[in-house]
């Protein structure tokens, strides 16, 4: 029986946030303290509204154009030829955005866990997990995120809790860091840490219609208030500049729990934690790569592209000479520039569609995307009047 | 035949070509190997069994001439080589006198019975009078069906089908010459156990009754604790060879329709040679042939089979089998025990987290073992590492073998435990892991901490209250253990990721495996954890039953409504 998958809006919400929030288990949001030095919290704090904005922005376009992912909506909007590079242009970020956090995982893995182990195999056994599980469908991930989004969430909070007794509040001060003018370029130049929302613009012809909105927003919000505890905590557990020499921030926050005799090297306890949240995330980046090349060569099915694009993100992951080169190349690809192709992208077909609304509205026809179906994506079909008397 | 099927055939199974030639009729060039009398009387046999296949699969009726029927049961039953068939002639003793036989199993039909319910009534007591207005013999058969015939259960046969089913299910049937029909009259009588209490879901608290491998009788267990009309026992032959009698068991008024038509349609399309036990059917009709987990519950307790009706499910039911299966099913059923319902719900609670603590232990405990000894030794407390250090100090072997040697020795303990008899069973098992624990720890062979592991494992396994989830936890250690050899805990984790994914994507007949928790549908608290029986207000949504409440919100009325004069809680006067 071949049916299109269906994402719940709980497993919606469980993968997007943990394909937001993974990247702070590995080494290159330590760089984010270079921007807010002890204001670093208040980074990523202004980033919620502003996530906010985007998402709504996102999500209205996506209700315009119900059962349909960003690729097509884009062959709609600005043709075949333009939308390619458009296209293209999220195809490289998802791998990037893979190939670069996998080599960062592998890397935590050996430096915390795995001294002697060689990074290639690492690395293949990431990706054979992930390629097992993308090859079963976004809707398994979605669930299989869902599964492990509360545990998740509960373990952050409660190692974030743990460490409460070596809370130092002057890790918070200055209170503005650089300054309310250092704060606002951190903000700007960070701006990219929230690009990996487009994925819901891959996943969006699989959710029911009318939860899109709520998917996007409680994504942002949950994703965004738990890096921003883990910012605010490590703040207060290593004070900048120690925050910003960690090579691992949270899991030296792990490490530093001690709360007597045996309540003490959590670090064990939470691996799993890191681990999940990382394969998750990573195969849903795969996922969208294969999703994305699937459309632009306008095939039903993304499944004989994951081999081919596995390999590709091995090879980009082994790039790299070392990891701290691989953690700065990360940060600035992923945190800084990242919101430059998929503002393109999206900022390109939001201008398309209002070019279109209006020149429609001029002829007198129905607004672009007032199909049918675009009621529908808005919270059901309406089959009554709304109000009395009409 | 091909040349690889041919070098197969020779080099690998060796199997004697004059022989296997018997057995493929299509193919020409074995059979010509075999001596030529042989083979006239292979293809003799052959067409004769053709023939008497056809009467039974063709539905040829009954011929009128006692004679030729008689003929022809001799030769379909295979009298008088098998012995077990008997087909006595009579003469019924009316005016004129009539020839008639009757056919039966000896050993399945009761003697008495027949005695007194056929062979009396008809040969010494048959006062017939026609119906008004017509010949005797026009309707002879029912009037011996309705006035000679005392038998409980008396039916018309028509044709050769119809008349070998009943004589194999220990009906005996009558022909009379001249009729072009039979009777079957119920005389089943075959020996069988009664029922007892159950040998493997036992229980302190609850009913101590469990399935027989009589069909009838176990559902009349059900129909005992569900006394509503809509209880519907459905049943189907299933299997080609010898069809095993089936039956699927519903209430018509809760379980959806198309779940319904789903079991009946997969148990109708069965094909196969033998299928008379549950587990040979479960694997016939499940959705697919993951070694992860079963997809049905099996069970031999009729108060878990009444309590999952209730709930909307179907049970199927094969004769000759005290093992009834439950569709569809969960993860979350197959971790629950019937003993979780009958006593009070923190009790139930902790039983079930400790029995999932032991799967937990179970699949996972030797595998973190190495995965610590080898990768993570920095994870263990110094005492204790150094502890664990000096105990593996004298032992040659590297941690995984060690661990290996002992899962493979107290796997070899539990099964030569199963298939040696009673009390010598429990005394191996206890003996066997005693001695060899305590001589492969003073011989150096393992450490002892390794001995704790493989024994606590054990329990975590024994607390799992499904025998075949046991036995898929017992496999999937092994693949956790390589796992954690080469990849430490890390591929512990990505084992359990891949896992996680394998057994989200599985399905019991259209019903996600991990439901109610993802797909997330709404459901009383009766998964993870057992919640008040007073609050298990819904069936569950995964299973869209026609009734999809249980109880009011407020299903204990004394909470609202206090006793009129009564004096308040407990009020005594």
């Amino acid at each position: 029986m071949s049916e299109s998958p269906k994402i719940g809006l709980r497993e919606a919400v469980g993968l997007l946030t943990i394909f937001l929030v993974a990247k702070a288990f590995i080494p290159y949001l330590a760089f984010i303290f270079d921007w807010g030095l002890s204001g670093t919290w208040l980074i990523v704090l202004a980033h919620l509204p502003l996530g906010v904005v985007g998402v709504l922005v996102l999500v209205w376009l996506l209700n315009r154009h119900p059962g349909k992912t960003i690729v097509e909506i884009g062959e709609e909007l600005v043709g075949p030829i333009p939308n390619i590079f458009l296209a293209l242009m999220l195809l490289i970020f998802l791998i990037g955005l893979v190939a670069l956090e996998l080599r960062q995982f592998g890397e935590f893995l050996l430096t915390a866990f795995l001294p002697n182990t060689p990074l290639s195999v690492v690395l293949l056994a990431f990706m054979a997990a992930m390629l097992a599980v993308a090859y079963m469908g976004i809707d398994t991930l979605a669930r299989v995120a869902w599964l492990f989004f509360l545990p998740f969430l509960f373990g952050v909070f409660v190692l974030l809790a743990l460490t409460a007794n070596l809370w130092e509040s002057h890790g918070l001060y200055p209170l503005l860091g650089p300054g309310p003018w250092g704060l606002v370029k951190g903000v700007g130049s960070t701006l990219g840490v929230g690009s990996d929302i487009i994925l819901l613009a891959i996943i969006a012809p699989f959710l029911a219609s009318g939860v899109m909105r709520t998917v996007g927003l409680a994504t942002v919000l949950i994703s965004g208030l738990t890096v921003f505890s883990i910012i605010l905590v490590t703040s207060m557990v290593y004070p900048f500049p120690v925050a910003h020499e960690l090579v691992l921030p949270i899991f030296e926050v792990s490490r530093a729990i001690n709360l007597g005799r045996f309540l003490v090297r959590l670090e064990t306890i939470f691996l799993p934690l890191w681990m999940f949240a990382g394969l998750i995330s990573m195969t849903a980046g795969l996922y969208g790569a294969a999703a994305v090349t699937a459309r632009i060569l306008k095939m039903p099915y993304y499944r004989p592209f994951l081999f081919p694009i596995s390999v590709i993100v091995i090879a980009v992951s082994f790039l790299f000479p070392n990891i701290i080169s691989a953690v700065q190349i990360s940060f600035n690809l992923l945190i800084t520039w990242s919101v430059v192709p998929v503002g393109l992208v999206v900022g390109t077909l939001l201008a398309a569609e209002i070019w279109r609304s209006r020149k429609n509205q001029q002829k007198g026809g129905p607004k672009s995307g007032d199909g049918p179906r675009s009621g529908a994506a808005r919270g059901g079909l309406r089959t009554k009047p709304s109000g009395k008397g009409t | 035949m091909s040349l690889f099927s041919k070098l197969s055939r020779r080099v690998l199974f060796r199997e004697p070509q004059e022989y296997q030639s018997l057995f493929e009729s299509g193919s020409q060039e074995d059979q010509q190997q075999a001596p030529a009398g042989d083979r006239r009387q292979f293809k003799r046999k052959k067409a004769e069994t053709e023939r008497l296949a056809d009467l039974i699969n063709q539905d040829v009726p009954l011929p009128t001439d006692l004679q030729e029927i008689k003929q022809t049961l001799g030769k379909l039953f295979r009298s008088p080589e098998n012995n077990d068939v008997v087909i006595r002639q009579f003469i019924i003793g009316m005016e004129p006198p009539l020839q008639a036989l009757m056919v039966f199993y000896d050993g399945l039909a009761d003697k008495s019975t027949q005695n007194m319910a056929i062979l009396q009534p008809l040969m010494f007591f048959p006062s017939l009078r026609p119906d008004p207005g017509k010949k005797l013999v026009d309707s002879l058969m029912d009037r011996v069906a309705e006035s000679l015939l005392p038998g409980n259960e008396v039916v018309t046969v028509r044709n050769y089908q119809e008349l070998a089913d009943n004589v194999m299910n220990g009906l005996t049937v009558v022909v009379v010459d001249g009729q072009d029909r039979a009777l079957a009259v119920e005389t089943r009588a075959w020996e069988h156990r009664g029922i007892s209490t159950p040998q493997v879901e036992a229980v302190i608290r609850g009913p101590q009754e469990a399935f027989t491998e009589q069909i009838r009788a176990n559902i009349t267990l059900v129909r005992k604790y569900l006394r509503r009309t809509s209880l519907v026992s459905k049943f189907v032959k299933v299997g080609e060879m010898s069809q095993a009698q089936c039956a699927i068991m519903y209430l018509d008024d809760i379980a959806n329709p198309q779940l319904v038509e789903e079991v009946l349609r997969r148990l109708q399309s069965l094909k196969a040679d033998f299928i008379h036990e549950s587990g040979i059917l479960e694997q016939m009709v499940q959705d697919t042939d993951t070694p992860l987990s079963p997809q049905a519950l099996s069970t031999e307790r009729p108060d878990r089979v009444a309590a999952n009706l209730i709930e909307g499910r179907v049970a199927i039911l094969v004769d000759g089998n005290p093992w009834v299966l439950i569709v569809p099913t969960t993860f979350f059923s197959l971790m629950q025990a019937a003993e979780d319902a009958y006593i009070r719900w923190p009790g139930g609670t902790f039983a079930r987290v400790v029995r999932y603590v032991g799967l937990a232990v179970a699949m996972l405990l030797p595998a973190f073992y190495v995965a610590a000894v080898t990768y993570h030794q920095d994870f263990i407390p110094t005492d204790l590492l150094l502890a664990m250090t000096g105990a593996r100090e004298a032992v040659p072997f590297p941690t995984i073998l060690e661990i290996l040697m002992m899962e493979l020795a107290f796997e070899l303990i539990r099964e030569a435990g199963i298939r040696i008899p009673g009390t010598v069973g429990t005394t191996l098992g206890i003996v066997g892991a005693l001695i060899l624990g305590q001589a492969a720890v003073a011989a150096n062979i393992v450490s002892p901490i390794l001995i704790v592991v493989v024994a606590v494992t054990a329990l975590g396994s024994f607390a799992i209250p499904n025998y075949e989830l046991s036995v898929s936890v017992r496999m999937l250690r092994f693949v956790y253990l390589l796992l954690a050899v080469f990849l430490g805990l890390f591929g512990i984790v990505a084992g359990l990721f891949v896992h996680a994914a394998l057994l989200v994507q599985m399905r019991s007949f259209g019903v996600p495996f991990l439901a109610p928790l993802t797909p997330m549908t709404a459901s009383s608290p009766d998964y993870l954890w057992r919640g008040p029986v007073w609050q298990q207000e819904r069936r569950p949504d995964y299973l869209d039953p026609l009734r999809s409440r249980r109880q009011p919100r407020i299903s204990r009325g004394w909470t609202r409504h206090k006793r009129k004069g009564g004096g308040g809680d407990g009020g005594g006067k």
